[in-house]
């Protein structure tokens, strides 16, 4: 009861603070009083909390909505399709930032401008794009046009167990090379020392850290050149050291690993030192769910002689450009990421990773959150950038699994660095040809 | 009624399963090779366009479509390979135990019944690194735990080894039924000849069951391709693409809306086992006709 109480009067809050702020110059919220949306989302920790917030959203708007809630990848899927076949069958979509330039390069998704500048569907400033953690929203833009709000950012963490570590007299690696020397001395005593993604694709996810730490780039100069720029040494030598890692010293099963078996790994107690996603820091730190609540410890990412790159991504709510009630999903979107609906969200369920700034300040969400010293400024710092992590462009998806590939050959030993180097090149060569980027 | 009048009550009938089958069949593969003449990538504009055969030039020239194929040979020859012998085994053992081993029979099937997602899965966890069940018992009479995702051999082990558990049972079922419907009085005539229990199996069960053998692996050279599931669920195609068959492959560009390159792939295998198909085929006429 008590937390319906809050949330109507978070609600209220939104609706009166525009009010206070614009005099009469306000948006009626209940403008489509009647109207259904159909929404589609995915089963990730950022929507845990969807349903109870949505019902706030009916009772604010008396908009019904239709949440189809799909695991990511097959959600992904009947996107693209519904999308592509201009359906109109969905309003409002949740979804992965990579997949945005394809997209929008194909008129499928709807630029949000003209419902910033439109008075009947937002007051002046209510959508206050310095709120925002800024590396997100640029991964919602393409090609000077706005298509999201971002609603989740992620980067990744460097968890350790300090039990392991302390036994060996080592300090946690802050350089690459340093972690293949620790992986080297720690390996089976008394556990696997090192646990990332080796799947084909999702490996990318870590393995950019590697080939950025060491000075490698995917492409000449991202987004004035795509020619790719991965025949180099900086890229065979960031090849090897990943291959090593998971191969030599690799907890078992690590060639197919995704996030989940890295994760369960390590919060069994089965491997020593992992690079993941750190929005999945809730789960080791959970009493519940693992077994290493009290000798595992976060650490800063490993840098390169090119520098610390941890991994930055971005989820967000679009409109599809088939979409039959663009106004009223409008009304949703600038609503589910804004201030006091993400601080909810992420005050119900265990999300932390929220895309507007001043919830990182929030005493309330500091003390749920603040796993280790310093994990929330390290997060925020990490997403708040505008630098570039995953080089998007509407062939990137084709290029990640190429790359990926290349990743995986290494790691079971089929290809050296040097030799998956020279592959990956030609192969990602042909893609951006393909895909017209060039002649 | 005249001859004309049957013929008109006879494309009565046979116009609307005409127009079903065309439906459902044709206009689909007229589709898909439209769709393998283009170079349609969804997510990308202006690629929707004829390019000839190009498409599958690009495919016989890429490395990862030939090494598909190579991996298709693996995981089909191997696990058929395996259930033929272990199918054909347990029927022959089946055979010979008669009507007591009813309960047998029921076991034996059993994992023949569970779909292949829950194989896979099963299999996926008695293997898993962490739990396996089956790298306890390895350690239990001393031999050293395998990581079965770990390595491009060990993954293809355990996608034989969970196949042949799967589908070995669809064999031991059919000819288990060919060997049941082979005539008492041969068994009786050779026993009279003199014919002992290896000669009986040699020139009285195989030859007679052979045709029936030919179907089985008829059947599971073309449900080999349909080990999909199982390579999803447990390997993804990896470690390196080396669990990464031809239909998998075409899987993963659809996800990647890489149309006709998956339409050129879908073609060559339905070109491929429709030969084999009706090879097979001919085979078992000319079976038939020499048993005739």
């Amino acid at each position: 009861m008590r937390t319906k109480i809050a949330r109507t009067f978070a609600s209220l809050t939104l609706l009166l603070a525009a009010v206070a702020a614009h005099g009469q110059d306000f948006v009626n919220w209940r403008q489509y009083e009647g109207t259904t949306l159909d929404i589609l989302g995915f089963n990730v920790s950022t929507l845990q909390g969807v349903n109870a917030v949505v019902a706030d959203f009916e009772e604010l708007t008396g908009i019904k909505v239709v949440l189809d809630l799909y695991a990511e990848g097959a959600g992904r899927q009947v996107q693209a399709v519904e999308l592509a076949s201009g359906s109109g069958a969905y309003d409002v979509m949740y979804f992965i930032a990579t997949d945005l330039p394809g997209w929008a390069e194909s008129g499928w998704i709807t630029p949000l401008e003209s419902y910033l500048d439109d008075p009947d569907a937002t007051t002046p400033g209510e959508v206050d794009f310095a709120s925002f953690t800024q590396g997100p929203l640029s991964l919602m833009r393409w090609d000077d046009s706005l298509y999201g709000l971002p609603a989740f950012a992620a980067t990744t963490a460097f968890y350790y167990r300090s039990d392991i570590l302390d036994q060996h007299g080592l300090e946690p690696p802050a350089t690459i090379e340093e972690m293949l020397e620790v992986a080297r001395q720690i390996h089976m005593d008394p556990i696997p020392a090192v646990g990332m993604r080796g799947r084909a694709g999702p490996n990318l996810w870590t393995f950019l850290t590697f080939l950025y730490g060491m000075g490698g780039q995917i492409y000449v100069d991202y987004p004035n050149d795509m020619r790719p720029a991965l025949d180099t040494a900086e890229t065979a030598r960031a090849l090897d050291i990943y291959g090593e890692l998971l191969r030599e010293y690799g907890m078992p099963g690590s060639a197919t690993a995704n996030f989940d078996e890295v994760m369960n790994g390590l919060q069994q107690g089965q491997v020593a030192m992992v690079i993941e996603g750190a929005p999945l820091a809730v789960r080791v730190f959970d009493p519940e769910r693992s077994r290493v609540t009290d000798t595992v410890a976060l650490a800063q990412i490993p840098e390169g002689p090119a520098g610390r790159h941890a991994a930055y991504t971005a989820h967000g709510w679009l409109i599809p450009e088939a979409a039959q009630r663009k106004n009223a999903a409008w009304l949703f979107i600038k609503w589910i990421t804004s201030e006091d609906v993400q601080r909810q969200m992420a005050m119900d369920a265990a999300h932390f990773a929220v895309t507007q700034s001043a919830i990182y300040d929030d005493p309330a969400f500091i003390e749920k959150y603040q796993i280790a010293p310093g994990f929330l400024e390290n997060y925020r710092q990490n997403v708040d950038g505008s630098r570039v992590y995953h080089p998007i462009n509407r062939a990137y998806a084709q290029v990640q699994e190429a790359l990926g590939r290349a990743v995986s050959n290494v790691i079971v030993g089929n290809l050296t660095g040097e030799e998956a180097a020279r592959i990956v090149h030609g192969e990602v060569d042909a893609i951006m040809r393909a895909a017209g980027f060039y002649d | 009624m005249s001859t004309s009048g049957r013929r008109e009550r006879y494309i009565v009938y046979v116009i609307p399963t005409g127009v079903i089958l065309a439906v459902l069949t044709i206009v689909p593969i007229a589709f898909t090779v439209w769709l393998s003449l283009r170079s349609w990538v969804l997510t990308t504009p202006g690629s929707n366009r004829f390019v000839g055969f190009d498409t599958y030039l690009a495919l016989l020239r890429s490395a990862r479509f030939r090494d598909s194929l190579e991996s298709t040979v693996y995981l089909s020859v191997l696990p058929i390979t395996f259930q033929m012998i272990l199918g054909c085994s347990l029927a022959l053992l089946l055979f010979y135990a008669g009507p007591r081993s009813r309960t047998l029979r029921i076991l034996f099937m059993l994992p023949s019944l569970i779909p292949p997602v829950v194989v896979g899965l099963l299999w996926r966890v008695l293997l898993a690194p962490s739990i396996s069940v089956v790298n306890y018992g390895f350690e239990q009479v001393g031999v050293s735990p395998l990581d079965w995702f770990g390595t491009s051999a060990a993954a293809r082990a355990a996608i034989t080894i969970a196949a042949t558990w799967a589908w070995a049972p669809f064999v031991m079922l059919l000819v288990l039924a060919g060997l049941e419907s082979i005539p008492n009085e041969l068994f009786e005539a050779a026993r009279v000849d003199g014919a002992q229990g290896l000669q009986v199996i040699t020139h009285i069960m195989f030859p007679l069951v052979l045709p029936v053998i030919y179907v089985a692996l008829l059947f599971r050279i073309v449900d080999a391709l349909s080990v999909l599931p199982l390579i999803f669920i447990m390997t993804g195609g990896g470690p390196a693409g080396s669990t990464e068959v031809v239909n998998y492959l075409a899987y993963s560009k659809f996800t990647r809306f890489e149309l006709s390159e998956a339409a050129a792939i879908c073609l060559l295998i339905f070109v491929t086992l429709s030969a084999f198909g009706l090879y097979v085929a001919s085979v078992l006429q000319r079976q038939e006709r020499a048993i005739a």
